[in-house]
């Protein structure tokens, strides 16, 4: 039974803690969560800001090393990577979005999008870059940089980016916090689209109570803690 | 009008509290700034307390109102019966001879300058010497000498003692400690002065070709300078043998050398502002990049583009001055300092300057040069817009030149050049280089455009540290030109400065090498010449005895007119044709005179006469092979044909003759011999005996002349690497300021690079890459450049060959490649460093 559970499981954190040491004060962000994400499976975390959200989220993308507790993914402790498995891992299994989008601003949208291939050194990036961006219907903006960009077109490049690598799971930090109501929908269309096309799993944070209605769970996060 | 003043009010309360808060964030523009301004303030206090030393002792320094140059002939009796009416005429005699001591057994000897002086000597300033009191004496006796502190330590002489010259004995009058009309002799070399009832002791003939005779001349006051000038130049007129000097034209040999050293640490130190002001731009581009959040935000609550410029303008301009006037109150007191410096014959005593004039300008320039790179930079502040708040995407900014600043700053550099070379008398040199300065940008920013052209072209797949690199350098927004164009202007800049400090240290060098002879003999008559050659080969039997036949000539015509009515004075080579030349024949042409151009004569008659000339001369003088060129040999004028042109290094201490005969021609002439002497280590020649058997035979002593001049040169190579460390500095910090254009920018992309998985070694490989390809296309631009520049500043300013270094080309390129990519590793590497955590949280 153990078993089939690790199997079904794509992460898993156990017991995580992370702290922050400031001078002599230590401030405790995550207290004890344990959490399973199952492969293909789409989780909503909602919560206060300051409660812990987009810490757990960098915990989970090996941006951030707990200070406590393990975790797994694919049967590999992840917490225990160095700097260098941890890029090799993110690579290959992780695609991040951001409320803020962080687009390369001197790389065009096909440029940015192609990166992670690129990355990956698959030859026909561009090639696979212009296919999903066109999918996403941003075919007249290929060439464009990322000034020369509406909100919403951003944050789509900014999915593409993180999907065209078609990761295990896709992380999104307030995907639609940057948008207004009809974009908002836009993204998430798109973002689940592509989330079940590539049969990727989704951990999303969001204030957004609908787009957290969309997932197949829900946790909510207080003062570190899932209650 | 009170809105124009609240505005001005608002931007100093703006910029001052922006300085004093972020004044430990603008170290690289106080240290560039403050470095390149004291090196040009300190030059121009050096120049202007140089200027004034020597201005105020002009008619001291040349002696006169006027000298009358007449070299190896005395003046015509009528002419000095003309000279007469219009003021006091001084006559000096001079020759070089052989000095010895007799004291204590030992006996010690010298070859001198000695000065023969008359009863009205000195027309202006006095001769001070240790004991004043007895030179009443030395004019009155016919046995008395003044001798310089260096011939008084070489004979181990003093006051009283008693010294030979030519057989006769002299008493020591006194050891003199500054006289007026100062020269090459009295820095370097062992200098005696004798009055004219010495010479008659001596039984010298007056027309003996040796003596070299000038005159002064004290102008009565009963009618104006200008007008006993004139009556002067009346009396002159028709005598092309003649040449007038005076005291605002005194050109001797320190003055000049100091004037064109001087000149060229002021070009290279407004050279080093204008590459600082390329490196505060690059900085104010980075603090702009840094500050885009609060510049949009500032515009966002109705801030002007044009109101920001002036808070971050109105910083770099207060920055600048107050550093203008620190650096102007240290450089102050520097001419005190220098005095030690300076060899104590050169008569100079540099006072401190504090002159509000050198202040004005030497601010205004510095402010001038930094404005013309600070304006784009500011610029940039347009590219920023309040919307990359809403839309939350920000553009890292570049230089922008609009149509209005390319106006302005066309305006800045003339007044620029226009202040820098007014008064100066090498201003078309000036203006050449700053003109040059323009064009290497330009030369850099297509350099770049080419190299964008060759990277599309050449689409090759390298590897993925290589895409980036390239992407980086190919993006429209990209800041490869300014960081391409700022390390060729730094390289270049260091470059010149190793170069022209090489070409230094070389000629300086070269006086070390073996082949300079030991001893120098002219007057041998040939009568004396086999014996004098068997008594040198007595001392040393492996002793080189270059012996050469000399006769004196004068160039009076080139195919047949009058070089002088067409060749300038100012002509580098007018000196070959202004008066009397020594000239040779040889067999075949010198191994350090190679022929460059036309060949050793075939026929050698005694009928034609077949010349070889110096190269460069003949270039100057537009001597062409075939050319037919007019001798004066003796008073009697015979016509030969140009054969070949020969490369001759005067400064190589051998013997070299802008003119050369064929054999058989100049064996008619009467002929004196010249000759060098090489003896092996540790072999010395008797020079009391040589003295005693060829009492007319005069030497010079190489060995020691070139010390002397070492010595001196020594210290101005010394200054020259002193300025080329503080040119490193500088150079280093625009370097460092090339990178830290690209910081923000740099950062973010790595950050994001980090988060999307990429591994920290093809980061560091994409970025040193990037550098790699941006430093391997200015090599060859900064190489060419740097040598021309610093060929012309050694033969326009110095008169020194220039000499090619490669080894040194070789190891200033991976010095600086591996200093900048260490930079740019140890940037990346702190890049990576931070948690990402930051980022992500919008902070």
């Amino acid at each position: 039974m153990v078993k089939i559970l690790i199997m079904s499981d794509l992460i898993t954190l156990n017991n995580i803690q992370l702290q922050y040491q400031n001078g002599s004060e230590v401030t405790e962000v995550i207290k004890g969560i344990t959490l399973a994400i199952k492969k293909q499976e789409t989780l909503a975390i909602i919560g206060k800001s300051g409660s812990g959200k987009t810490s757990l989220i960098m915990l989970l993308a090996g941006l951030e090393k707990p200070t406590s507790g393990s975790i797994i993914f694919k049967n590999q402790i992840i917490s225990n990577f160095n700097e260098e498995e941890l890029s090799d891992f993110r690579q290959k299994n992780i695609g991040i979005i951001f409320q803020s989008f962080y687009l390369i601003p001197n790389y065009t949208a096909l440029e940015n999008v192609a990166l992670t291939l690129e990355i990956n050194l698959q030859k026909n990036a561009i090639e696979l870059a212009k296919e999903i961006l066109i999918t996403l219907g941003l075919e007249h903006r290929l060439q464009h940089y990322p000034s020369q960009l509406s909100g919403g077109e951003q944050q789509r490049v900014a999915i593409a980016r993180a999907v065209i690598n078609k990761p295990s799971i896709i992380l999104a930090d307030e995907p639609t916090g940057n948008l207004d109501d009809e974009n908002s929908l836009l993204i998430s269309d798109t973002l689940f689209d592509v989330v079940k096309s590539f049969g990727s799993s989704l951990c999303l944070v969001t204030h957004d109570k609908e787009l957290a209605q969309r997932c197949d769970r829900q946790i909510i996060i207080q003062d570190g803690k899932i209650i | 009008m009170e809105k124009l003043f609240n505005q001005i009010q608002f931007i100093q309360i703006q910029a001052w509290r922006d300085f004093i808060r972020n004044f430990h964030k603008r170290w690289v523009i106080i240290v560039t700034i403050f470095i390149s301004t004291f090196v040009l303030f300190l030059i121009s206090t050096l120049n202007f307390s140089i200027n004034q030393e020597l201005k105020a002792n002009t008619k001291i320094i040349l002696g006169g109102d006027a000298e009358i140059e007449v070299n190896t002939k005395p003046l015509d009796i009528e002419i000095v019966k003309k000279l007469e009416l219009l003021g006091d005429i001084s006559l000096n005699t001079s020759l070089t001879s052989m000095a010895s001591s007799n004291l204590s057994n030992e006996v010690l000897t010298a070859f001198i300058r000695l000065r023969v002086v008359d009863k009205k000597y000195p027309l202006y300033g006095s001769i001070r010497t240790k004991d004043p009191d007895n030179l009443e004496e030395f004019y009155k006796k016919d046995n008395q000498v003044l001798i310089n502190e260096n011939l008084s330590t070489n004979l181990k002489v003093k006051t009283g003692d008693i010294i030979t010259i030519r057989n006769k004995d002299f008493i020591i009058n006194s050891i003199i400690q500054d006289i007026p009309d100062i020269g090459g002799t009295a820095i370097f070399g062992d200098l005696a002065i004798i009055n004219e009832k010495g010479l008659k002791l001596m039984d010298i003939k007056e027309n003996e070709n040796f003596l070299e005779y000038e005159y002064r001349i004290k102008f009565y006051d009963k009618i104006t300078e200008t007008e006993s000038r004139s009556a002067l130049k009346q009396i002159i007129l028709n005598n092309s043998d003649i040449r007038l000097r005076f005291p605002e034209n005194t050109s001797n040999l320190v003055q000049n050398s100091l004037n064109n050293f001087s000149n060229f640490l002021s070009l290279i130190s407004l050279t080093a502002i204008l590459i600082a002001g390329i490196g505060i731009a690059n900085t104010m581009i980075a603090l702009i990049n840094q500050n885009q959040t609060s510049i949009a935000v500032q515009k966002s609550l109705g801030l002007s583009s044009r109101i920001i410029q002036m808070i971050f303008g109105y910083q770099i301009i207060l920055l600048t001055f107050i550093l203008c006037v620190i650096a102007f109150l240290i450089s102050g007191i520097f001419p005190n300092l220098i005095n030690h410096f300076l060899p104590a014959s050169l008569g100079l005593q540099l006072q401190s300057v504090f002159d509000a004039r050198i202040f004005l300008k030497t601010t205004l320039i510095v402010i001038l040069a930094i404005s013309i790179f600070l304006i784009p930079a500011l610029n940039a502040v347009n590219q920023l817009s309040a919307n990359s708040l809403f839309r939350n995407s920000f553009n890292f900014v570049n230089f922008t030149f609009s149509k209005r600043t390319i106006m302005i700053n066309s305006v800045l550099i003339i007044l620029l050049i226009l202040l820098f070379t007014l008064g100066n008398s090498l201003w078309i040199t000036n203006i050449s280089f700053l003109i040059g300065f323009v064009i290497a940008i330009f030369i850099f920013y297509f350099t770049f455009k080419t190299l964008t052209v060759f990277m599309l072209k050449y689409n090759q797949s390298a590897g993925l540290a290589y895409l980036l690199a390239k992407r980086n350098i190919l993006s429209p927004q990209s800041l490869a030109p300014v960081i391409l164009t700022t390390l060729g202007m730094g390289i270049t800049l260091l470059l010149t400065i190793v170069y022209v400090a090489f070409s230094f240290q070389s000629f300086v060098n070269k006086g070390l090498e073996n082949e300079v002879p030991d001893y120098f003999f002219i007057n041998i008559n040939q009568d004396v010449k086999d014996d004098f050659v068997s008594k040198i080969t007595s001392y040393d039997l492996n002793s080189t005895v270059n012996i050469v036949p000399l006769a004196t000539a004068k160039i009076t015509k080139i195919n047949g007119v009058d070089p002088k009515t067409y060749i300038d004075k100012n002509n580098n080579s007018s000196w070959v044709i202004e008066s009397e030349r020594r000239i040779s024949w040889s067999e075949q042409p010198a191994k350090n005179n190679p022929i460059v151009e036309g060949e050793w004569w075939d026929s050698n008659t005694a009928e034609n006469l077949y010349i070889s000339f110096d190269y460069n001369a003949a270039k100057d003088l537009d001597i062409e092979l075939g050319d037919k060129i007019t001798l004066s040999i003796y008073g009697r004028e015979v016509q030969g044909e140009v054969k070949n042109f020969r490369d001759v290094d005067y400064a190589d201490f051998t013997i070299n003759f802008a003119v050369i005969l064929n054999t058989a021609f100049g064996q008619k002439i009467p002929h004196e011999y010249l000759a060098t002497i090489n003896l092996s280590p540790n072999k010395r020649i008797n020079e009391g005996e040589l003295i005693e058997m060829f009492p007319n035979i005069s030497s010079i002593k190489i060995a020691s002349y070139v010390e002397k001049i070492n010595n001196l040169l020594n210290k101005v190579s010394l200054a020259v690497i002193v300025l080329s460390l503080i040119i490193i500095i500088i150079g280093f910090l625009v370097i460092s300021s090339a990178i830290l254009v690209q910081g923000k920018s740099q950062l973010y992309q790595q950050l994001i690079f980090k988060i999307l998985g990429l591994k920290k070694i093809i980061i560091l490989k994409s970025s040193v890459l990037e550098f790699l390809i941006i430093f391997f296309t200015t090599i060859i631009f900064t190489t060419i450049l740097s040598s021309l520049a610093s060929y012309l500043i050694l033969n326009n300013i110095f008169n020194i060959k220039w000499v090619l270094n490669l080894p040194i080309t070789f190891m200033i390129f991976p010095i600086v490649g591996i200093i900048t990519i260490y930079m740019i590793l140890r940037t990346t590497i702190r890049n990576l460093n931070p948690k990402v955590y930051p980022l992500i949280r919008n902070n």
